[in-house]
């Protein structure tokens, strides 16, 4: 990449199947974002976990850290310390992110923003911020929001995983959801 | 969002303190560095403060504060005021954590080139602190996430920032861009 180069939409769409994979990304750029907007087609479910996975690894290698707000069922005030799989309860590890689904509102629009630094580099790990947000309060007992800010790396323990960019990504809905119409994503390449 | 890139520099060696974006263009509306850095050193513990100074500032012109949360967790709210330059404290991982572990970094600085309203930013980052190699130490008491804001109290354009951790140098894979937005 040279002065005066742009950044680069990889690729963008619509999302609707439970699962979207980015494979072959390209090794070119310095940074990488990440941008999901919508929500899941699930109208029993205020919101949910979505997940994220590098180069299809399952181990337990998604370390992460930061914090949580929000309001809702089961939740004031809360901040959360995740790591690895701790956070999103399974045997493969991933990275997580609240979205809503269509309880509290027909539309809600949850934002996942995501930030993913030096990601082509092959000797060390690569750091990332990551945030996301949504907010309904349709009425004034029946709401739900959620603030996330977090900070990760990846791999998290491996030292043989350092060896490969990451070229690709797995956005995967939890459960077997699937996402409404207009929810969409977009991959971006910065020189 | 789109950006055009300005400067970025790539630290391979062991003897870098600093990394400088000079003359910065002056003809956008907003400026973004993304990227990754730690400190070489091995002392203290897993994390190091970081510096950002503008305009190579040699007064007491900078404030930021932070909400930076703790892994355990133990909220910690940040305030400093008035140091040559913006500080946010255990933002920076070390090579006492590791080898391979780096912070990712975010600055935004809308309306920088602006000669009459004093700037406002913002910065994100942190320390996931663990060791290689060995799965229960993936996240230590020494990892931090951090949300600030910054403010300089000049109302001169921004033409430079200077990065740098406050102990050690920066440490070989380390690696910042500046955008024009």
């Amino acid at each position: 990449m040279a002065i005066g180069d742009g950044s680069v939409i990889i690729e963008s769409g619509a999302m609707s199947a439970n699962t979207l994979s980015m494979t072959a990304i390209p090794q070119t750029y310095s940074h990488l974002e990440l941008q999901v907007t919508g929500c899941y087609d699930e109208a029993s479910v205020a919101n949910d976990w979505l997940y994220f996975k590098f180069n299809g690894e399952t181990g337990t290698e998604y370390g992460f850290h930061g914090t949580q707000s929000g309001v809702g069922a089961g939740l004031t005030t809360n901040n959360i310390a995740l790591n690895s799989s701790t956070a999103t309860g399974g045997a493969s590890g991933s990275y997580g992110a609240e979205f809503p689904g269509t309880q509290k509102s027909p539309n809600p629009n949850g934002v996942v923003r995501w930030f993913i630094m030096n990601y082509a580099n092959t000797t060390v790990q690569k750091p990332f911020i990551l945030d996301y947000c949504h907010v309904w309060r349709p009425n004034s007992t029946d709401e739900t929001a959620r603030l996330g800010n977090l900070v990760g790396k990846y791999p998290t323990t491996s030292t043989s995983l350092l060896t490969s960019g990451i070229s690709q990504i797995d956005v995967i809905g939890a459960g077997s959801y699937t996402f409404k119409s207009g929810t969409r994503y977009m991959l971006v390449g910065w020189p | 969002m789109t950006g055009v890139l300005l400067g970025e520099e790539t630290v391979t060696g062991s003897s870098t303190y600093t990394i400088s974006f000079t003359s910065i263009d002056q003809n956008y509306d907003d400026l973004m560095v993304i990227g990754s850095m730690a400190s070489d050193t091995t002392t203290g513990f897993g994390a190091t403060n970081l510096y950002i100074k503008p305009n190579s500032e040699s007064s007491s012109m900078c404030m930021a504060a932070s909400s930076r949360v703790q892994y355990s967790p133990t909220n910690t709210n940040m305030t400093r005021l008035l140091d040559p330059f913006w500080i946010f404290e255990e933002m920076l991982a070390t090579a006492k954590d590791s080898d391979m572990s780096f912070s990712p970094l975010y600055i935004y600085l809308p309306s920088y080139a602006s000669s009459t309203v004093k700037l406002n930013g913002t910065v994100k980052g942190g320390v996931l602190a663990g060791t290689p190699g060995a799965a229960s130490s993936g996240l230590s008491t020494y990892s931090f996430e951090q949300v600030g804001g910054i403010v300089y109290d000049r109302t001169d354009a921004i033409t430079q920032l200077d990065i740098y951790p406050s102990h050690g140098t920066i440490k070989a894979g380390s690696k910042l861009s500046l955008y024009g937005i």
